[in-house]
């Protein structure tokens, strides 16, 4: 203690306004040491489980050089978090005992091995220390050897002042030529850190052998009978390129039917890395020199393995690709426009006389309820795809059974023609997926009430999955999405005008408004059809003039007056009797429940316009807007009902105002000039088929068509939207329920997902769109990947050189999940993945080993490893063999150009040590 | 919360049977006044009207609709948005009790938001010839999970309170109401259910 007495005393008098750089850095380094309590023994953390934390950093100046410092300390996970009294977190880890030069014990821990990420613990086997760097980076950087010896120096007057055990790396120069210099001291030994950056090695250097000379000549000691062996760990980085050529998806009308998903033209995966290790073996046990290996990867300690993507994969995701259009709704040039500006030339108008002509010739009697005959088709449209492909889609979508095999037909002349054979099987990952998913499938196990789109085999949900494979659809053009769009609606309104169901699985006419925009548009549509068919029934029940005569009830209503068939006592329009109730004025007659006019179905943007009218205006008038029903069925009852009076109609439409013990009307409806009966008061007796329509379901059913028609892409896009991601994520769903190498963790992550398209689908939530087409991405490469790597491991199988016992299915599904979610998560998050290690010999192993080619005689010779790695340690006793033993180290890094060797030379400098036995 | 800014809006819906007083539990909510002649509904009536709930004011959108059978073709959209549904019964007519079933069936079909608050109004308890008891109006709410409460269009009894109870019940279920930020809600979960997955 005197000796630092000492020191301080004579520091005291300096004159400080002229201390020289070093000097100053020297004792900014000191105060920093100093402040973060760094000075003397330090803990020594277990050598398993830690990770390494930045727990401090600073800038210091070094003339006119900015250095930054951080404080580098290996942690302990947490072992248990623990509140304490006030509520505060207390974390629990593991007590670390005080160790004299921590160092020494870091290095002598060959343990470390290769396990660390971090590259100055690879290097240099220290986990614990000061890194000092350029501040500024390039800008500022320390150009040659000696600037960097020069802050050492100082660095090292701070280490020695303040005794501080931990060592200080410099970095000098990074990337290709890597300088770091450091050096540690605990006052009675040292160590000096080093590095070597080449960018050829000589081939004498090149191999283990060679290796071990050049550590021992830096050792420089004189080769002892009772010295340890100097210890080895070594890891070859090998690729393997796993054979793939590109493929075309070959369709079919089935698989138009189908979400795309999967990868297409290339494999998402085509290269695994097998970074082989051997580890803690001894000098003489393995010899690598220029002519000779011993290292044969099948026998190596352990594998690493992980994939590599060569390039940019998300792009060949057929389902990614197909949502862009769907995430950004005005992607592409064309979207601003309506289909048949889209469709430029392919697009010629006609007149709309033949639809009149439909429109007037379609009645009850000429109904026809089966399919519209292909060649009738008229087409508007002449490309850019094939008109009578696009139609054949159209017949499968809209339950055409006679599509399937026209399409398939289609096919085969279009694969024909591009000189394609249908037997083109290299899309591995296509034939995987298919049959997973049919439209017909009747079971489903998501709950989709819950989003807001349409229901599964809905006609909307059809059209869904057909936009979104022709987003990918090999054949089509920027164009052939307006194309598919408007002969989607011609044929919308060739259903329509031939009275024929809109959609064979949705005939109710109901309007659902827990379902999209869409799908209620196509509900609409479906009731406006029904509501037609009615209203001819009705006509031909009630007349017996020719059809054609009827159309529309309004204009000929003299006319069918004078027509009707009259129920006895000139009623009209009677459905059936009210139970056994006769009429108050004429006890004989019983009354009659008229044929009465539905309202008006109503989407939601109807309901949002008619609540938003009636909430303007006053109570009046309120009633009144909403009088015309109670209108229509007074007028209707009183046609079927001759001599009828209010009391008979309450009996039927308000029964609770009607007293039938007492034969008394309701006192509220007996307030003078009440809207009931000032309406019952002026009210004709008019049979429903006389009546103004209340559903003018050609006006509607009109709107519907037109609006479809004259939509941009873009809207159309919004429009499907919802449907298209929930389709897509019943497919995704499906293929991670029900594929082979399904996996608990990313089923429970689909319920997330679940959860985002609720919230999409009933919100319109952008941000949670975005958020579930990451997740299909997602799952779309993982599960492509996946699903390669499983037909790798079956194709070896059958292959002749794998031998012994084959990996049983649960370990492989293991292994293949684990691997691709490394894969992923390494791409995609900054968090490092834990390494997935496999045994050479174990079935997995050889598995993998017979697909990357491994155990090719011809090739193990020819197989030079990408990188390979060395770490040498040897104890021995430095400067002399008086010292005590300290442990050295050499780390070697040799990969093409970039060959980085680095020492940790530790030598005892206390000669009180000399020891003689 | 300031006073003179309201939270969200709040659609309210009142249902039952024809003549059980639906009509003039709203006006007498609404408007603090009591038509003894009050007329059959036609279609479908609307108040307006805002109060506040634990510091909290929210505008009510109530929808008073008919009862009759023939008025009620309509009736899925009248449930479009509801946030709390209230169905009235009236304890003097039994028939009038026992149609609810119907009205719960009709709820649960037709509600687009899935916790809607229910409640079930016994109305009409000022009057002489109750048939409808207490406790049977208890049993059929426990059994629906709807709140329930006694009421008099009339008296004024229990009026305030059908309104505010309900209203509070929905502010407490902010899924309910509060979609205008639901990646704020959703958020917060997410953080919850910790951060170190990559899916």
């Amino acid at each position: 203690m005197t000796d630092s007495d000492e020191e301080n005393d004579i520091f005291e008098i300096n004159d400080f306004t002229v201390v020289t750089p070093l000097e100053e850095c020297s004792a900014a380094v000191e105060h920093f040491i100093q402040k973060w309590g760094l000075y003397d023994r330090r803990p020594l953390c277990s050598p398993q489980n830690w990770t390494l934390q930045v727990k401090e950093s600073c800038t210091i100046s070094f003339g006119e050089n900015k250095l930054k410092i951080q404080y580098i300390q290996p942690v302990s996970p947490i072992i248990e978090t623990k509140f304490d009294s006030d509520g505060n977190d207390i974390v629990v880890v593991e007590e670390h005992q005080n160790v004299p030069f921590a160092l020494v014990e870091d290095l002598k821990n060959i343990k470390l091995g290769f396990d660390p990420n971090d590259g100055i613990v690879l290097q240099f086997g220290v986990r614990e220390y000061l890194y000092v760097t350029p501040a500024d980076g390039i800008a500022n950087q320390i150009t040659t050897e000696a600037e960097c010896d020069t802050i050492l120096g100082a660095i090292k007057l701070a280490l020695h002042a303040s005794r501080c055990e931990i060592p200080v790396i410099v970095l000098a120069k990074d990337g290709e030529q890597q300088i770091k210099h450091g050096y540690g001291t605990d006052g009675i030994s040292s160590y000096n850190f080093s590095t070597v950056s080449l960018r050829t090695i000589s081939q004498q250097h090149s191999h283990l052998n060679g290796l071990m000379a050049m550590f021992k000549e830096h050792i420089n000691v004189k080769s002892m009978p009772d010295d340890d062996e100097i210890r080895i760990t070594t890891r070859f980085h090998n690729f393997a390129e796993i054979r793939t050529d590109s493929f075309f998806r070959t369709l079919n009308a089935r698989k138009l039917t189908m979400v795309p998903f999967g990868s297409y033209h290339y494999l998402p995966i085509n290269v695994i890395s097998v970074v082989a290790t051997w580890k803690d073996f001894r000098e003489d046990v393995m010899t690598e020199n220029e002519s000779h290996s011993d290292f044969d990867i099948n026998h190596a300690t352990f594998w690493t393995i992980s994939l590599e993507q060569l390039d940019d994969s998300d792009k060949n995701l057929i389902l990614t690709s197909a949502l862009k259009a769907y995430l950004r709704t005005n992607e592409g040039r064309l979207s601003d426009k309506t289909s048949k500006e889209a469709l430029g030339t392919f697009y010629t108008p006609q007149g709309t006389t033949a639809a009149f002509d439909k429109l007037t010739g379609g009645n009850a009697m000429t109904l026809k309820i089966g399919g519209t005959p292909i060649s009738e088709i008229i087409s508007e449209i002449n490309g850019p795809m094939s008109p009578r492909f696009v139609n054949l889609w159209i017949s499968l979508m809209f339950g055409d059974i006679r599509a399937e095999d026209l399409l398939n037909d289609e096919f085969k002349q279009m694969y024909s023609l591009q000189n394609r054979s249908t037997k083109h099987m290299n899309d591995i990952v296509f034939v995987i997926f298919e049959d997973l998913l049919y439209p017909d499938h009747p079971q489903n196990s998501l709950n989709t009430a819950l989003f807001k789109a349409a229901r599964q085999p809905s006609l909307g949900w059809k059209l869904a999955i057909a936009m979104l494979n022709i987003q990918v659809f090999e054949n089509a053009n920027v164009r052939s999405e307006p194309q598919l769009w408007l002969e989607f609606v011609k044929r919308l309104r060739e259903k329509y005008e031939n009275n024929e169901d809109i959609d064979i699985c949705e005939t109710s006419g109901q309007i659902d408004l827990s379902q999209c925009f869409f799908a209620q548009k196509l509900q609409l549509l479906q009731a406006c059809v029904i509501a037609r068919r009615k209203r001819y029934a009705l006509l031909e029940n009630a007349t017996d003039v020719a059809h054609d005569e009827f159309f529309d009830a309004e204009d000929d209503f003299n006319e069918s007056l004078r027509n009707l068939k009259l129920e006895e006592g000139g009623a009209q329009g009677r459905l059936k009797k009210l139970g056994n109730a006769k009429l108050f004025k004429n006890p004989n007659e019983s009354i009659y429940v008229p044929i009465t006019q539905d309202r008006s179905p109503m989407t939601e943007d109807m309901l949002d316009e008619q609540t938003d009218y009636l909430c303007n205006l006053n109570e009046e008038d309120r009633i009144l807007a909403q009088l015309e029903p109670l209108r229509s069925d007074m007028m209707g009852f009183k046609a079927a009902n001759p001599g009828c009076t209010i009391e008979d109609f309450l009996r039927w439409h308000s029964p609770k105002d009607f007293d039938e013990s007492t034969g008394e009307v309701s006192e509220r409806m007996r307030i003078p000039d009440n809207t009931w009966l000032k309406c019952w008061n002026t009210t004709k007796p008019v049979a429903v088929i006389n009546q103004a329509r209340l559903f003018n379901d050609t006006k509607l059913a009109e709107e519907v068509l037109e609006l479809f028609e004259n939509a941009t892409i873009e809207q159309f896009r919004k429009w499907l939207k919802p449907i298209v991601f929930v389709v897509a994520f019943q497919r995704v769903a499906r293929v991670l329920h029900e594929n082979s190498v399904r996996c608990f963790d990313w089923i429970q992550k689909s319920n997330d997902a679940m959860r985002m398209l609720v919230v999409a689908t009933n919100s319109d939530n952008e941000a949670k769109y975005a958020e579930l087409s990451n997740w299909i991405t997602k799952s779309e490469i993982c599960l492509s990947a996946a699903l390669h790597l499983e037909s790798l491991f079956n194709s070896v199988s059958s292959s002749p050189t794998m031998l012994g016992p084959l990996p049983e299915s649960q370990p492989k599904r293991e292994f293949i999940l684990k691997l691709v979610q490394n894969w992923y998560d390494k791409l995609h998050s900054p968090e490092p993945v834990d390494d997935l290690n496999i045994k050479p010999q174990d079935p997995i192993g050889r598995a993998v080993a017979n697909f990357c080619d491994f155990e090719n005689q011809e090739d193990k010779k020819n197989r030079i490893p990408e990188r390979k790695e060395y770490i040498l340690n040897w104890n021995v006793k430095r400067p002399s063999e008086c010292n005590y033993k300290l442990p050295q180290r050499m780390y070697a890094c040799l990969e093409n150009e970039f060959n980085h060797i680095c020492f940790s030379l530790g030598h005892d400098c206390n000669f009180n040590n000399t020891i003689m036995d | 919360m300031d006073e003179g800014s309201t939270i969200t809006t709040l659609k309210i819906l009142i249902i039952g049977e024809s003549g059980v007083g639906k009509s003039s539990l709203m006006l007498r909510f609404v408007d603090d006044v009591f038509d003894p002649e009050q007329a059959a509904t036609i279609g479908v009536d609307f108040r307006v009207t805002s109060m506040t709930i634990d510091g909290n004011r929210v505008k009510l959108a109530i929808w008073d609709t008919a009862g009759q059978e023939r008025f009620r073709t309509l009736t899925p959209s009248y449930y479009r948005g509801a946030q709390g549904v209230i169905c009235v019964y009236d304890v003097t007519n039994r028939s009038s009790f026992e149609k609810l079933a119907h009205w719960m069936t009709e709820v649960d079909t037709y509600c687009t938001k899935e916790d809607a608050v229910k409640m079930l109004v016994a109305n009409k308890i000022d009057m002489p010839n109750r048939e409808v008891s207490r406790e049977e109006g208890l049993k059929f709410a426990k059994r629906h999970r709807t709140l329930f409460i006694e009421a008099s269009a009339k008296t004024k009894e229990g009026v305030q309170c059908t309104f505010e109870e309900l209203i509070e019940k929905i502010i407490q279920t902010p899924n309910l109401w509060d979609n205008e930020r639901p990646r704020f809600v959703l958020g917060q979960t997410e953080n919850n259910g910790g951060g170190s997955c990559g899916c």
